[in-house]
């Protein structure tokens, strides 16, 4: 190989290594001032690339882009003044090269770039995965669970007649005050019932008026032949007949009493099943499920109508995780979780209940933990679907 | 004292490596008892481990790749019958033990087989085709093997001290992490491929060199060899693809040894950068395997069809399209992994793009047999196999390149079949036909034809025996890597697929056989004058093997298929051309420093492994005396003198008078 | 010589002008028509090659900064850790160092010592400095918690730098090796070109310097 090293310079070299000066200008100054230019100019670049990234005076989008322009613009200076790639026949392998290089560099930044910030953006709850925070350095575990969000304590509005629901005014969401009129029965028969128990009631007064004189009366009577008793002008046995006669009025009075009594019960209760017509909410709060339709038939012993939270702060959600995972989980762990509908923030809580669950699930035995999170700015809605995470060690 | 190392690294309880390992080291002991008492040490020091000669380390590669073939194929066989067997049981090897088995398989393969197959054979013949003496830098050459070397020696060793990584071939997190891999098997796998990788850089730098700054004399750019056009694009895959390797590994590294967060579950890792810088390597990785096998196929079916390549400047442009489109498809290998129908798409019909060169050059090489004189010689065969396994192979590939498709097919058989399908059929049967084409070249005497041929029936017949039901799994659903199974429809397309490796096995015996066969019948399969195929390009101007210098005098290149040429000349005036006025020749020398300092690297990495701190230091400083001592050196190359490079030449060009006399005498 | 004589006739019989030493010799433009090239070409073409790959390394860090630049996992930012003075400071030293690189391969090739051995002991000085500030600054990081094992965002910044700064140590190594070299053995050929390797790769490390200080602490504070 080195049978071809030549022994003087050629005249008209062919090739030039990258980095060399050129091999037929001997002279130092010339190199020099390549090297003084290149300084120069990258010192200004560099203090105007500083000076960019901090200043107000350009529009703010564009920085980045300065920045990366004089970049590049920097990394020419040292090309051309430092190492000497020219444009010129004798550096065509070395252009070529490095243009080589510049294309692959390229391809693999814009390819990453666009490759990641596509799954980042399509996988949503990679980006809070990425926002959990190490703990003391000790190893950290997720558990995840979803679960729905539920109020902490709520109020069941039940039909307390049987009867055909006629309007329906509140719905899931909607908030309530107490006395407010959610549902109507229809209250036909009921009404016909308290009028015909009002009638009732009515002739069994006027009854009981009238057995009352009745027995007024024949108590006078009675009065009146004790006396004339006494004077020995009537028989012992008419005596005793007003006296039987008395009793027998006072036992009708009685008994029309009680009829009364029994009557006035019974108006009274179909007064109040008349006004158990209209259902009201019992209580001030937003109303958590509706559990009726128009029209449908609803018995005594049906499920609530409605179900309504006082409070929505602080909610419950309940979750189902694996038994071996709830082992690393105590009460008042802390516990984050997210809701469809406000993917960018994370809510927090804490465990207030863990308990097994009722039946297993495929030979697998899980737990049911119940935890609790306040609900400050009310943004938590009872039926959300919660994505759970738990730290454990 | 020794980090993590204890006598529990050694798995004691485990009969298949153990055996294994007992075999291999029966072996060592017995091929170095013997070497040593047939008193071959000092040469093979001087000649072979020493050497800076790029034939000798092209020799060495190819060895390399062949032993670790037999190593990836055990594996091979390994998990076949494990598969024909664990249909509703558990079959012979236990989970943890076949993960590391497939794992190692890949690993194996792609990285200890295909690439060192491939360099070697860029190594060999690249000076030859282009007139020159040696590589552009011969030592870092050296250097370079013998750092791939290290590397398929840790992962070895692997095998008897510790465990091998289980993560497959590609060690994805946050599975590969610290938390879901304790082991030393990840670390095993990552330091081996570190160290190895830095060698294959090197080699790719040489050959990058080589092939722009060193040509005789009227070699121009386009009047190369294809075969050195191919070997330049490889080049520039992996000076471009490697560094990308070394980072992403490195990556894994600092996870795992300073609990670093860059792919871990939790403190903002994203584990999908893995597999995007990962692939961003994969894929450039698989045409740094094809584009030398394309290269020798050029150079064969050129050979045995008796006529030029056709369309050579089309060819140059699929091959160097080949080589800038490869760098725009990786999202392919994870189509599934999240990204949007947007970039699938994107990527999805850059896949397709790229197969419009590959098929161009399919045409071409038809285009050189239509028409040509064609001798079915070994190499021939492997060749016609290649273009109709390998376009079998990428037809399923561009299938695969559409993303709806893959959503279904992506880690199934199907998938393992395509890939398997173009690299045995593109790669082993490339680098096959390579290896018995320059064999003479190398080692002055063909290789036995008839148990050539018989391996190759046996390879190509096993290969679509073991694979085709692949396919078909594929679509039925099976994923890759399973343990055990119990879907009983797929129980017996997996036994044919074991059969198909028995054939394989056949196969790989007769090319023992061959090779055996071959050396013990040297004299009668002599190639006396150095063109045993009546070659076209200038390595068969040289004897065989080549001398130390390849050419007495730099030949003067005056046309593409520049022997042809000449020999077209000699032909016509009946004679050689006239004899070259000899000078002395100055070679470079001989020098330890690629052993030497693979031998730190193999000891700082070993040491990395186990976490032996102090180790680790003084293997470095070693590494860097290594250096440091041969920077120092004064005296770099040594003189052959004009006389023994005139014996040399004169005895080859009687040797070729007297042929081309004999054929003059009967045409 | 006469043997080279002769032979230019005997080897170019058809006076094709290929060889470099043929008396016929045509001027030729590349195409490698020429034959092997000199050593000096081979060697410089070979190193910029390497570092091409090496460039190419870091923008799979670059990239992994970039995707990763906004994970810090509740952590610090860049705009809360960096100190844009020690960065200006960083760059004007390693500026200057290249400067005086320059410098030194031309003293290299003009064979002058003192011009040479000033030159490298001046990039030496102005090497370290920037390797001082970029150590102290790592350093106060971590004492603040800000360290490599506190975030994805974290973990890329200290690679990234870390990487270049590793090589900045390398570099400041093979600096002193070569002095060492010229003091023992003079300007010899095979010296001189690993001269313009040195240099190759302390320019190259500057180019690398300015993309780093634009997108990891410009970008920071101005994004």
């Amino acid at each position: 190989m080195s049978h071809f090293e030549p022994t003087s310079q050629p005249m008209h070299p062919s090739d030039t290594a990258p980095g060399d000066e050129r091999l037929d200008r001997e002279e130092i100054a010339e190199g020099i001032k390549s090297y003084l230019i290149g300084l120069g100019l990258a010192t200004l670049l560099t203090i105007v690339s500083f000076f960019i990234s901090g200043t107000t005076l350009v529009w703010e989008p564009s920085i980045p882009v300065a920045l990366v322009v004089l970049a590049i613009a920097q990394m020419g200076v040292h090309l051309a003044f430092f190492l000497h790639i020219t444009t010129g026949p004798d550096n065509v392998n070395n252009v070529m090269a490095l243009a080589f290089g510049v294309l692959i560099v390229l391809l693999l930044l814009a390819g990453s770039l666009w490759i990641m910030a596509n799954m980042n953006h399509n996988m949503a709850s990679g980006g809070e995965t990425m926002q959990m925070q190490l703990e003391s350095g000790l190893e950290i575990h997720a558990v995840t669970a979803t679960g729905v969000i539920a109020p902490a304590a709520t109020t069941p509005v039940a039909a307390r007649v049987p009867g055909v629901i006629t309007s329906v005014r509140c719905d899931a969401n909607t908030q309530v005050k107490a006395g407010e009129p959610c549902a109507a029965i229809d209250p036909g028969p009921y009404k016909i019932a308290a009028d015909q128990s009002e009638a009732d009631l009515k002739s069994a007064e006027a009854q009981l008026e009238r057995d009352k004189a009745n027995f007024a009366a024949k108590k006078a009577a009675l009065e009146r032949q004790e006396a004339l008793s006494k004077r020995r002008a009537i028989s012992r046995k008419v005596l005793a007949m007003s006296r039987k006669s008395v009793e027998a009025a006072q036992t009708q009075t009685e008994q029309d009493e009680t009829k009364v009594a029994a009557l006035t019960a019974a108006l009274d209760t179909a007064k109040t099943n008349l006004a158990s017509t209209e259902i009201l909410s019992p209580i001030d709060g937003t109303v958590v499920s509706r559990n009726v339709e128009l029209g449908q038939t609803v018995a005594a012993d049906s499920p609530p109508l409605f179900v309504i939270a006082t409070d929505l702060a602080p909610i419950h959600i309940e979750a189902t995780i694996s038994a071996q995972d709830s082992r690393a989980i105590k009460l008042g762990t802390k516990a984050t979780f997210a809701v469809p509908a406000f993917p960018n923030r994370q809510f927090s809580g804490t465990v207030t209940q863990i308990r097994p669950s009722p039946q297993t699930n495929e030979h697998v035995a899980t737990t049911d933990i119940v935890i609790r999170a306040p609900n400050p700015d009310l943004l938590l809605k009872p039926g959300m679907q919660a994505t759970i995470k738990i730290l454990i060690e | 004292m020794l980090g993590k190392l204890s006598w529990e690294a050694i798995p004691l309880n485990q009969p298949i490596p153990m055996i294994a390992s007992g075999l291999v080291g029966l072996v060592i002991i017995g091929v170095l008892g013997w070497v040593t008492l047939k008193g071959w040490l000092p040469y093979l020091w001087r000649e072979w481990i020493t050497s800076v000669d790029h034939k000798r380390i092209g020799v060495m590669y190819v060895v390399l790749a062949m032993v670790m073939l037999l190593r990836g194929f055990s594996d091979a066989i390994m998990m076949r019958s494990q598969q024909a067997l664990a249909f509703r049981s558990p079959g012979y090897l236990p989970p943890e033990h076949y993960n590391q088995i497939f794992s190692a398989h890949g690993t194996l393969m792609i990285f200890f087989v295909a690439m060192p197959f491939v360099i070697g054979l860029m190594n060999f013949v690249v000076p030859l085709q282009l007139g020159v003496r040696d590589v552009a830098f011969p030592t870092l050459n050296s250097v370079g093997f013998w750092l791939t070397a290290t590397g398929a020696l840790l992962v070895n060793i692997s095998l008897v001290v510790g465990e091998f990584a289980r993560t497959g071939w590609l060690p994805y997190p946050p599975l590969s992490e610290l938390t879901y891999s304790p082991g030393v098997g990840v670390d095993y796998y990552l330091w081996s491929l570190e160290i190895s990788g830095v060698g294959t850089l090197l080699a790719g730098i040489n050959l990058i060199a080589t092939v722009l700054k060193l040509h005789a004399p009227g070699m121009t750019y386009t009047r190369m060899p294809m075969f050195c056009w191919t070997t330049l694009a490889s080049s520039l895959l992996i000076v471009a693809a490697f560094p990308i390797l070394t980072a992403t590994l490195a990556m894994l590294l600092l996870d795992r040894y300073l609990g670093f967060h860059f792919f871990t579950n939790e403190a903002g890792g994203n584990m999908m950068m893995f597999m995007n810088l990962i692939w961003a390597w994969g894929h450039p990785e698989v045409y740094i395997l094809i584009l030398p096998a394309f290269g020798v196929f050029s150079e064969v079916v050129s050979t045995f069809s008796g006529k030029p390549l056709f369309g050579y400047r089309s060819m140059v442009a699929a091959t160097m399209a080949i080589c800038i489109l490869s760098f725009t498809v990786w999202l392919h290998h994870f189509f599934t992994m999240g990204a949007g129908a947007d970039v699938n798409a994107i990527f999805g019909i850059a896949s397709a793009i790229i197969a419009v060169p590959t098929g161009v050059k399919i045409f071409n090489w038809l285009f050189t047999m239509y028409g040509g004189r064609v001798v079915y010689s070994t190499p021939l065969l492997w060749s016609l196999g290649f273009m109709v396994t390998f376009v079998i192979g990428g037809m399923t590939g561009v299938l695969l390149a559409v993303p709806p498709a893959d959503f279904v097919l992506h880690n199934s058989l199907f998938l393992v079949a395509h890939f398997h399908n173009v690299i045995i059929g593109g790669v082993l049967f490339g680098a096959f036909a390579g290896y018995t084409y320059w064999f003479p070249k190398a080692f002055g005497f063909r290789l036995h034809e008839g148990l050539g041929k018989a391996s190759f029936w046996c390879w190509i017949t096993g290969f679509y025996v073991a694979f085709m039901p692949l396919y078909v799994l594929g679509l039925m659903g099976m994923t890759r890597r399973m343990q055990h199974y119990d879907v009983a429809a797929w129980h017996p397309w997996l036994l044919i697929a074991a059969v198909g490796a028995a054939i394989i096995l056949i196969g790989i015996i007769l090319q023992i056989a061959q090779f055996v066969v071959s050396i013990r019948r040297r004299e009668e399969l002599r190639d006396e004058i150095g063109d045993p195929w009546n070659g076209r390009s200038l390595e068969w101007a040289t004897p065989s093997p080549p001398p130390a210098f390849n050419f007495a005098v730099l030949p003067n290149v005056q046309g593409e298929e520049a022997y042809w040429g000449m020999k077209q000349r000699a032909l016509q005036q009946a004679r050689l051309g006239e004899e070259p006025v000899y000078a002395d020749i100055e070679m470079p020398r001989n020098s330890p420093t690629g052993f030497i300092c693979a031998f730190f690297a193999t000891v700082m990495g070993f040491a990395l492994i186990w976490h032996i701190w102090w180790m680790v230091g003084v293997a470095a400083l070693g590494a860097y005396a290594t250096f440091v001592v041969f920077a120092w050196r004064d005296v770099d190359e040594y003189i052959i003198p004009a006389e023994t490079v005139a014996r040399v030449d004169r005895a080859n060009r009687s040797a070729r008078s007297a042929a081309l006399a004999r054929r003059q005498a009967a045409p | 010589m006469t043997t080279l004589e002769a032979a230019a006739g005997r080897t170019d019989p058809h006076r094709l002008g290929h060889d470099r030493e043929s008396p016929y010799r045509q001027r030729t433009l590349g195409h490698a028509a020429g034959g092997p090239v000199s050593k000096r070409i081979i060697t410089g073409y070979g190193f910029w090659i390497f570092l091409l790959s090496d460039i190419i390394m870091f923008s799979a860090f670059f990239a992994t900064y970039a995707v990763l630049v906004g994970d810090t996992a509740g952590g610090p930012t860049g705009r809360e850790l960096f100190n844009l003075r020690n960065v200006g400071l960083e760059t004007a030293f390693l500026l200057v160092s290249s400067f005086t690189c320059g410098l030194a391969s031309i003293g290299a090739r003009a064979h002058s010592r003192p011009w040479f051995y000033g030159a490298m002991a001046a990039t030496f000085v102005f090497g370290a400095a920037f390797l001082s500030i970029e150590v102290r600054e790592f350093a106060s990081m971590v004492a603040q918690g800000a360290g490599p094992t506190r975030s994805a965002f974290l973990s890329a910044f200290f690679t990234l730098v870390g990487c270049h700064g590793l090589h900045i140590t390398a570099g400041l190594l093979w600096l002193l090796t070569m002095m060492a070299q010229v003091f023992a053995k003079g300007y010899r050929a095979d010296i001189l070109r690993r001269m313009l390797c040195f240099s190759l790769f302390w320019h190259a490390l500057d180019i690398i310097w300015v993309a780093i200080f634009t997108v990891v602490y410009l970008m920071a504070v101005a994004l």
